[in-house]
């Protein structure tokens, strides 16, 4: 698999305070991958380092496979934008002066291209508009809009729907699907909010006190949570038997416990075990969301 | 670099910070000469000015407007989060820095030219043409666009190592007040009299000049040579110079001028690489 960005063992101190205590992560290409975390559990500590507006404590980053400290890193980054907890813009400018003024950082040859990005965040009725007359949800637009500017192929959005409308969080989240799989754009998306994460994300990274404690694409997860019977039975082989004799979907676990992806009857499936030698010991019904999925994984308690 | 250049001046052009800048120089410079007019009317020519005199008098102010307008400009970049888009697609931090400080100094030195404009515009035709010798006019011109640039220099270096701009607006505008009060005192110190002129009011009503007596307050020695160099050396100490045409030592000026310039461009963009951001 290709990856736009790599980390490996990333640390980032604040004199005693820990950050980022040794991140390793991977972005694949083309993914929304859904960087996943509690208030304070370092995704905007990454992003910040990734973007290179801070430097890591230890440990590096590769971005489309060049080093974080290789010389080549600067012209790297101008395959990507981001926006960064808010949105970056110029308040006392109108949404179109702020695109030009990003177009020249860029050097691009011409703002030909201005209204059409306009339009596909949707401000191009904003004319002389000033930008802090602009609704949250229109500035993040407009943030994601001067991201875009240099037509990256690698999009960073930190907390992209925080203190958004329902309506404007739905915006969001048909702007940035529209712009993975029309413009092929791999985007690297911050949330704690796990519902709205869970519509759009392909890859997931689980993030706490500093470190990636899971990384899964969305079909993985999708099976980790996916409805099932887990059953418990003093030996797996005849349970497999059985279940393939059925023709339903399983995943043995370890220490004789299986998930059975199936609506079952308990006591066919018991007779059937009772026939090859095996005793049915518990069946339990479960049902994950990313939610659940999500404390199981990093600890229900409080953080600090 | 051009592009962050080109980037600042287009933000600038629509900034009414500067375009107020411009607009406060400009009636400065009508002001000067209608006031000096005024006055020499008034004294019935005791008091008359030249515009030479008014011209350079830009410097006095040049650096209040300095610690007004960068921290405002760059600051914004700060406050609303700008100065992440031109880190995020690879421009380097030094760049950002001496684009910032080069677009400060222009700003500067376009309000200076509103000034003198103004001045010219009205001095000539009311004042006269001038009276100085133009060696010393291109030096002052020369030596007060150094003084202008190591103000720039300084003000860059607060904003650009601040994060907020609130905080940077005061820093700069209290420390070239301060600056400012430095130097009028150091100035008022060099140039106290040698001796006092005591007077006598005799018995018989006439007044007499009594013997002149050292006075205390005079600076002598190594202690005098260190207060002078202190106001060469402070872009403060050199407006006053400037504005009044009276130049200790043109030379030497310029050079701590540029050496300003060089120690606080030096430390700022070095502090500002290693920044963290936010």
């Amino acid at each position: 698999m290709e990856y736009v960005l790599v980390t490996q063992s990333l640390s980032k101190h604040y004199k005693n305070f820990k950050a980022l205590d040794g991140l390793t992560m991977h972005v694949p290409r083309g993914s929304i991958y859904g960087f996943v975390g509690r208030n304070g559990a370092g995704k905007t500590t990454l992003i910040r380092l990734i973007c290179g507006l801070q430097t890591p404590t230890a440990g590096e980053y590769t971005l489309y496979g060049t080093g974080s400290e290789a010389n080549g890193i600067a012209s790297v980054r101008r395959r990507m934008g981001a926006v960064v907890e808010t949105p970056s813009i110029y308040l006392d400018l109108t949404a179109e002066d702020n695109l030009k003024e990003q177009f020249r950082v860029l050097g691009m040859p011409s703002d030909d291209s201005i209204p059409e990005l306009l339009k596909l965040v949707g401000l191009e009725d904003t004319g002389k508009k000033k930008a802090r007359n602009f609704s949250l949800g229109m500035k993040q637009r407009l943030g994601i809009a001067v991201a875009l500017a240099g037509d990256p192929d690698f999009l960073v959005l930190d907390e992209p729907v925080n203190g958004l409308d329902p309506q404007g969080i739905i915006e969001i989240r048909e702007l940035i699907l529209k712009l993975n799989r029309e413009r092929r754009i791999t985007v690297l998306i911050s949330s704690h909010i796990l519902d709205e994460l869970a519509k759009l994300a392909t890859h997931y990274g689980f993030i706490d006190s500093g470190r990636i404690v899971k990384e899964l694409s969305a079909r993985e997860l999708e099976t980790a949570c996916r409805k099932c019977l887990r059953v418990q039975v003093t030996d797996t082989r005849p349970l497999a038997r059985v279940l393939d004799g059925m023709g339903v979907d399983y995943k043995i676990l370890e220490d004789g416990q299986a998930d059975v992806f199936a609506q079952l009857n308990i006591s066919q499936l018991s007779r059937a075990l009772d026939g090859e030698g095996c005793e049915l010991l518990s069946a339990q019904e479960r049902d994950e969301s990313l939610e659940s999925y999500f404390v199981n994984l990093v600890g229900g308690g409080s953080h600090d | 670099m051009t592009k962050l250049l080109s980037a600042n001046f287009l933000r600038l052009w629509r900034n009414n910070a500067f375009w107020g800048s411009m607009g406060v120089s400009l009636g400065m410079g009508l002001f000067m000469v209608v006031d000096s007019w005024h006055s020499a009317q008034e004294s019935g020519g005791a008091w008359a000015s030249t515009v030479d005199a008014e011209l350079f008098k830009y410097a006095a102010f040049i650096g209040i407007l300095a610690a007004e307008l960068i921290p405002l400009f760059f600051g914004t970049e700060y406050s609303d989060g700008a100065i992440r888009n031109k880190i995020v697609v690879g421009q380097s931090r030094l760049s950002i820095y001496f684009a910032n400080l080069i677009t400060g100094f222009a700003a500067c030195v376009l309000c200076s030219v509103a000034y003198m404009l103004g001045c010219a515009a009205l001095g000539i035709p009311l004042l006269g043409w001038f009276t100085q010798p133009p060696t010393l006019l291109f030096t002052a011109l020369i030596g007060s666009l150094l003084m202008t640039a190591a103000f720039c220099a300084i003000f860059t270096f607060v904003t650009m190592n601040c994060a907020k701009k609130s905080t940077s607006v005061v820093i700069c505008l209290l420390g070239a007040f301060a600056a400012f009060i430095g130097a009028i005192v150091i100035h008022s110190m060099l140039e106290a009299p040698e001796f006092i002129s005591g007077y006598e009011l005799s018995v018989g009503g006439q007044i007499v000049s009594a013997q002149p007596e050292p006075n205390p307050n005079y600076l002598t020695g190594a202690k005098r040579e260190l207060y002078q160099f202190i106001f060469d050396l402070l872009p403060s100490g050199q407006s006053v110079q400037y504005c009044s045409l009276v130049l200790s030592n043109p030379v030497r000026l310029m050079g701590l001028a540029a050496a300003v310039c060089a120690v606080f461009t030096g430390a700022g963009a070095a502090l500002f690489k290693r920044k963290d951001l936010k």
